[in-house]
């Protein structure tokens, strides 16, 4: 991943390069234009705070992610500085004259203004909070440069602090990713650069933040001393031009929660680094199931130091992608033997402090509905009518990953023929794979298919079908128990064939129940049964036990396609897709059709009763005495005793349900809603 | 292939000894008086659970041939009910009987064979049929087959009533193995033990409680009223760490088996072994799955066979295998330090393939060496303090292929207190390090004979101090305690004295820092690391992240990588991202609308979120487009698990993960 990020930064113009190349100047340029810029800077960014909260037009953020990128691009170019990363030969060079990075800010300023512009509808909840975070990193970041005399002083006064915002410089790469393990012995300048990058927050934005940071954090730990840019100590030293009444009287309105918040954050942050550089010295304890090797190690840790700061300020952004870019490529790369396109993946680590923030912050989501929509829900055909007239996006790459997994199947079935079962995991529809699979290998052989995604397949189903159709077992046993036994003695009987089980989504709905694990285990333990199944919930380990695990027997196979999930949403009763009821109503109609007339009108009673009601709030059904007492009026029954056997009838078929209401009575309700009804109605009136 | 053989062989005798006391505990139970209750064997067998199936086959097919042809194994996933149990226990305790019902002579030792022979036919006929020949299977029933089988056995010997009277002790038990009790439904169990107990006097039925916690989970799960119907005994199994510590002996390091796993590979088996499931069962099942990589996807595999095999094998190797073998990592640093000249005959084929067949069988000899040695070792450190090199073998075994064992502070700390100990503890030392190597028949056991030899030999001999020495020792500590003018200066001398006393060596502890010397010379020649052997790759299998990519599935964070990062699946620069959590139009919707969400707390906005969607994927599309691919990710990532619908807010979905994942 860190590679990727590495060269991510190298040879796209993303937000980090501007910041980036700016960084690497020599520092008295920035001396020179200080003055100028610091004014002119806080300004625009007051002023963008306070747009940014005040505007309440509706959003239009089409532009948003065009406006960045070309503000950004024209940054780093008007900076004059070259696209490399941390390059050290661009100290020595020409420094580019004060107007040019001022007229660049202008610019970025007003490029910013736009976007911010368009960006403020929703940064309220929280989706922005990329592009503002990406924004105000670069803001703070050149804020940041401007004092380098007394950052630098900072410095001194703990020079044996080990720091953690290092540079990507070559120098840096390999060395571990925290403080501890960085040589100490750095040189003055280099510090000095690192110094400079660690930011101090915009003004205006984290003003509030640092002085309750001060009040709770007071005596800092040492080790952060160095690099947090809103320890009492740095905020005290801030440049005297901040306008601090003037800061104030633009602080945007913000809730006090979000800010407890975020210092709860970064406290719980901060002792969870103090623990980590603890541990860091002893690497080799940290789970038994881990690599022991040392290059491989990092990369957990990396993913942690992510997943830690993930929700963290903007400040912190920085840091991350920093480290980051100090693991040797070659680590994290995929070792030989897979195919290329398969990463070495690391542990997925969170911390348990993610569970309780999430927990403890009533998010504040708007009250905005999808009714606010033209056509709120979709329906499934047009949905699937609007997803295939569309182009997909990656059409080459995915094909690639498809193929790629096709060079693996000889290897799936000499494992397979060794008594080991497959399990297919990764993102991504997996039915092509294993149809692929049976298309190009398994059509001469004996084998099924299960398509676990189904909302109806069921244990007995399946041993049904396979005893019938499969195995040719004529009168197959009803009881589940005595099934699994004829087709354990089907397949011990000499000369019967290898039988081939392919199941999609092996943690379908259905497919989680403990007796369908119980007998897909059960059939997989059979030595001519191979399993060849495919898993896609993020929890799907949790079925099975370690008997299950071991009873299956599973080589796991990453093998992600990023194919749409197509096939196997389509039974998921989905959010955003409206529920066709064309089922229920047709069902209905068959139903309706073999009744008696006394049973339709009974039934055409309480539905119109229903539809008539609809608006009701208080209604909850129709009263059984009423009911029978309008039958009685329409001469439908003669006796309540009549009247009960017909609702017996309506009850078997699911046409109607029955319920208790508080005062014992029972009340009757169709279960539909009523616009099926009163279609159901006028098409009854129109035979 | 041997290993099968080899670890089947090594599974049956795992439980001799406890079968073998359960079958003579069992077999007298038909004589236990009725009153005591059901005669009942709790089998402790630990929490290794996926051994348990192989354990039970082979407890159930013992009891078939030794004890009696009625034996049942019930298994709680298909008793959930009195009824389905009893039907379950029935069926099985009759099947054996139902041979005698067709005519044939039951024998006691029936084979498992006749049954399914037997099921087969009834598969054969029609279901109908099949189910009418069949009795109920209730208790009366039963009994009434148990005495009807009895009579057909007790039959051809009505004789004598004398000789019938020594028939009566042959009645054979029933026998209900209740494999993992702690899995049935409690008030099952109770009715069931309730039941048979009511039936006592007639059947002699007997209990095997298959227990994996402790013995007091039968007290736990039966009251006191139905507990004092059974007569429990209790039987341990052996812990599943000696199997496995005698099954890496008798598999892992026989001689026989070409093949090794390497330290790294080792370590990870082991580790799951331990710290997951204790089941040697999936211990072998990974070996298996090593020992499958490695002839199917590493090509130096060719190499690994028999020494007798290797010459035809070198013989078949074709240019591009030979250009391969030369290749591998320890033949090119082996050819590295070989002079020039030697080198360049060497690029021939013809010479590097009799070069391959003088070094190739060096392989199994090193391996042997290695052991030795290192059982050698094993056996001086086990007494020390501190276990050094662990406290089993295995770990010491592991150590030394993962590192260069004699540069290891483990190794130096070893000789430093072996350089402590007094003359017996190093005889007894010496003897047990003997003990080790003795069926080896290596030159260290002659070395560590003859090195006993002079240890005991240096014990019969009077100790060499003579008596005029002492005298003149002692009258020189009264000068000098005479000489000493302050206490600073008598420190000094009683600290010069001792530094001269203790400089002077006795006998046996200069014997004692030779005899280690040579130990720790011969050891050292030993024990070699070896990822130093040239052409070790070609047995030894040590691809770590493989096994463990294959054997510990990691599925969540196969998914999330791909959601998180796509551009390291798709391999594409479109997508690369500079900062984890940055979101490029370009990538996959389903990613984005993930990326999306992650910015969220617990509940998210749909509107919103669909809003932020159209803001990154940009005005390419029009609203419904961009409304049902959004739908669509939606839907995926409730199928995935990620979120689910609720109903705290009008159209919002709950978010089921935390953390940034």
């Amino acid at each position: 991943m860190n590679s990727a990020g590495r060269r991510t930064r190298k040879d796209s113009g993303s937000g980090d390069n501007s910041s980036r190349t700016m960084r690497t100047r020599q520092d008295s340029t920035i001396k020179d234009i200080n003055g100028v810029l610091s004014v002119r800077f806080l300004d625009d960014a007051d002023a963008l705070e306070k747009i940014c909260c005040i505007s309440k037009t509706a959003p239009k953020m089409s532009r948003v992610g065009e406006l960045l990128r070309n503000s950004q691009h024209l940054i780093s170019h008007r900076a004059g500085t070259p696209m490399t990363v941390a390059d050290p030969d661009s100290e020595s060079e020409p420094e580019s004259p004060p107007a040019q990075p001022n007229a660049a800010l202008t610019e970025l300023n007003s490029a910013q203004l736009e976007v911010e512009d368009t960006v403020r509808g929703t940064a309220v909840f929280g989706f922005q909070r990329c592009h503002r975070r990406s924004h105000l990193r670069r803001v703070a970041e050149e804020f940041a440069q401007k004092s380098p005399v007394k950052t630098s002083a900072a410095d001194i006064k703990s020079p044996g602090t080990p720091r953690r915002g290092c540079s990507g410089l070559p120098a840096s790469i390999g060395s571990g990713r925290r403080g501890g393990r960085r040589p100490v012995s750095r040189t003055v300048d280099d510090r000095n650069r690192s110094r400079s990058r660690s930011r101090s927050p915009p003004p205006a934005r984290s003003r509030s933040r640092s002085k309750s940071r001060s009040r709770s954090r007071s005596p800092p730990p040492p080790q952060r001393n160095g690099r947090t840019p809103s320890t009492p100590k740095s905020a005290a030293g801030r440049t005297p031009q901040t306008p601090r009444g003037r800061a104030s009287a633009a602080l945007p309105a913000k809730t006090p929660q979000t800010v407890r918040r975020k210092v709860k954050l970064r406290l719980s942050k901060l002792k969870q680094e103090d623990i980590a550089v603890s541990d860091d010295d002893d690497d080799s304890d940290v789970s038994p199931l881990e690599d022991s090797s040392e290059d491989e190690y990092k990369a957990p840790m990396e993913e942690e130091e992510d997943d830690d700061e993930e929700s963290e300020e903007e400040d912190d952004e920085e840091e991350e992608e920093e480290e980051a870019s100090t693991v040797p490529p070659a680590a994290v790369r995929g070792r030989g033997g897979a195919p290329r396109r398969r990463p070495e993946l690391e542990p997925a680590a969170v911390s348990a402090e993610d569970y309780f923030s999430l927990h403890s912050a009533g998010g504040p989501t708007s009250n905005h509905t999808l009714s606010r929509l033209s056509e709120p829900r979709l329906s499934g055909a047009a949905l699937r009518a609007l997803l295939d007239a569309r182009p997909t996006d990656h059409a080459a790459e995915r094909a690639a990953l498809l193929t790629d997994l096709e060079i693996m199947f000889p290897h799936w079935l000499a494992a397979v023929s060794h008594g080991f079962n497959i399990l297919l995991h990764g993102l991504g529809s997996k039915r092509d794979v294993l149809e692929r699979l049976r298309r190009q290998h398994l059509r001469e052989r004996l084998h099924m298919v299960v398509s676990g995604y189904h909302p109806s397949v069921t244990p007995r189903q399946l041993l049904l079908t396979l005893l019938e159709e499969a195995l040719d077992v004529p009168a197959p046993p009803s009881k589940l128990e005595a099934q699994l036994e004829a087709v354990e003695r089907r397949l011990a009987a000499p000369g019967a064939p290898a039988l081939f089980l392919l199941v999609h989504s092996i943690d379908g709905p259905m497919m989680r129940a403990e007796k369908m694990q119980y007998v897909l285990a059960r059939l997989a333990q059979l030595p001519r049964v191979h399993l060849l199944a495919s898993a896609d919930h993020i929890n799907s380990p949790l079925v099975w036990d370690q008997h299950k695990l071991a009873q299956f027997n599973f080589l796991w196979f990453d093998a992600t396609t990023l194919l749409p999930y197509t096939e196997e949403t389509s039974y998921e009763n989905s959010l955003l897709v409206r529920q066709t009821a064309d089922l229920a109503l047709s069902s209905l109609r068959h139903v309706f059709k073999s009744l008696t007339p006394n049973a339709r009108g009974i039934f055409i009673l309480l539905a119109k009763n229903q539809v008539e009601r609809a608006s009701d709030k208080t209604f909850d059904g129709m009263p059984l005495s009423e009911l029978y007492q309008r039958c009685r009026d329409a001469f439908l029954v003669s006796s309540q005793v009549a009247l009960r056997a017909q609702l017996t009838e309506f009850r078997d078929h699911k046409l109607i349900r029955t319920r208790q209401s508080h005062d014992g009575v029972e009340q009757l309700t169709v279960p539909l809603e009523a616009a099926l009804i009163s279609e159901f109605l006028a098409s009854c009136e129109d035979s | 292939m041997a290993t099968s053989s080899l670890t089947k062989d090594f599974q049956e005798e795992m439980f001799n000894t406890v079968f073998h006391e359960m079958i003579e505990y069992l077999q007298g139970s038909v004589d236990i008086e009725e009153d005591a209750g059901i005669p009942t064997a709790t089998l402790i067998t630990g929490v290794n659970m996926p051994d348990h199936t192989g354990v039970f086959r082979s407890l159930a097919e013992r009891l078939r041939a030794q004890v009696t042809a009625h034996v049942a194994v019930l298994e709680a996933a298909s008793c959930a009910t009195v009824q389905a149990t009893v039907r379950a226990m029935v069926r099985q305790l009759t099947a054996a009987g139902e041979v005698t019902a067709a005519g044939e002579p039951l024998s006691p030792d029936v084979p498992v064979v006749d049954e399914d022979d037997e099921d087969d036919c009834l598969l054969d006929v029609p279901d109908q049929t099949s189910r009418q020949r069949r009795a109920p299977a209730t208790m009366p029933a039963l009994v009434a087959h148990y005495e009807a089988a009895q009579e057909t056995v007790a039959s051809p010997k009505k004789g004598s009533p004398r000789k019938r009277a020594r028939t009566v002790p042959q009645r054979r038990p029933l026998v209900v193995v209740w494999r993992d009790l702690e899995a049935f439904q409690p008030r099952v169990l109770q009715d069931l033990v309730l039941i048979c107990s009511q039936y006592r006097t007639k059947l002699p039925i007997s209990f095997v409680f298959g227990v994996s916690t402790c013995a007091s989970a039968v007290h736990r799960l039966l009251p006191q009223h139905v507990s004092a119907r059974l007569s429990l005994h209790k039987f341990h199994s052996q812990l599943a760490t000696h199997c496995l510590a005698e099954m890496i002996d008798k598999v892992l390091l026989s001689p026989s088996m070409p093949f090794r796993l390497g330290g790294r590979a080792l370590r990870l088996l082991l580790d799951i072994f331990l710290y997951h499931d204790f089941s040697v069962n999936n211990f072998i099942s990974a070996y298996k799955f090593c020992m499958l990589s490695h002839f199917l996807w590493s090509p130096a595999s060719a190499l690994c066979c028999e020494p007798h095999q290797l010459e035809e094998r070198v013989e078949e190797l074709t240019g591009a295998q030979v250009a391969g073998l030369r290749a591998l990592p320890s033949v090119r640093a082996y050819l590295d330090d070989l002079e020039q000249e030697e080198r360049h005959t060497l690029q021939h084929d013809g010479v590097f393939k009799e070069w391959v067949l003088h070094m190739a069988p060096k392989l199994h000899s090193k391996h042997e060496e290695l052991l030795v040695g290192l059982r050698c070792l094993f056996a001086l450190t086990k007494r020390l303090p501190g276990a050094l090199l662990g406290k089993q073998f295995r770990e010491a075994y592991n150590l030394a292929l993962l590192h260069a064992l004699p540069e290891r502070d483990e190794y130096k700390r070893t000789f430093q207190l072996l350089s402590m100990l007094s003359r017996q503890e190093l005889t007894a030392t010496l003897e047990h390090a003997l003990e080790a190597v003795s069926g080896s028949g290596s030159a260290l056991s002659t070395v560590l004979r003859t090195q006993l030899d002079r240890v005991r030999a240096l014990d019969d001999r009077p100790t060499p101090v003579s008596e005029e020495e002492s005298s003149q020792q002692r009258r020189l500590v009264a000068d000098t305690l005479k000489q000493a003018t302050s206490r600073q200066s008598l420190r000094e001398s009683l600290q010069s004295m001792g530094a001269a006393r203790n400089a002077r060596l006795n006998p046996y502890e200069t014997l004692r820092s030779a005899l280690l010397d040579e130990l720790d010379e011969h050891l050292r020649g030993l024990i070699v690391q070896p990822s130093k052997w040239p052409f070790n790759e070609c047995v030894v299998f040590d691809d770590v992240s493989l096994v463990r990519r294959r054997l510990v599935g990691a599925p969540r964070s196969s998914v999330q990588t791909a959601l998180a990062d796509p551009a390291k699946y798709l391999q594409c620069t479109c997508c690369q991202l500079g900062d984890a959590a940055s979101i490029r139009p370009t990538m996959p919707d389903l990613c984005i609308v993930y990326k999306l969400h992650l910015e969220c707390g617990r509940l998210i906005n749909l509107f919103d979120w669909m809003q932020a969607f159209r803001a990154v994927v940009g005005a390419s599309d029009d609203d419904q487009t961009i409304q049902a691919r959004f739908a669509h990710c939606v839907a995926e990532l409730q199928f995935l698990g990620f979120i689910k619908s609720t109903q705290r807010k009008t159209d919002h979905v709950a978010r089921l993960t935390w953390g940034s994942c």
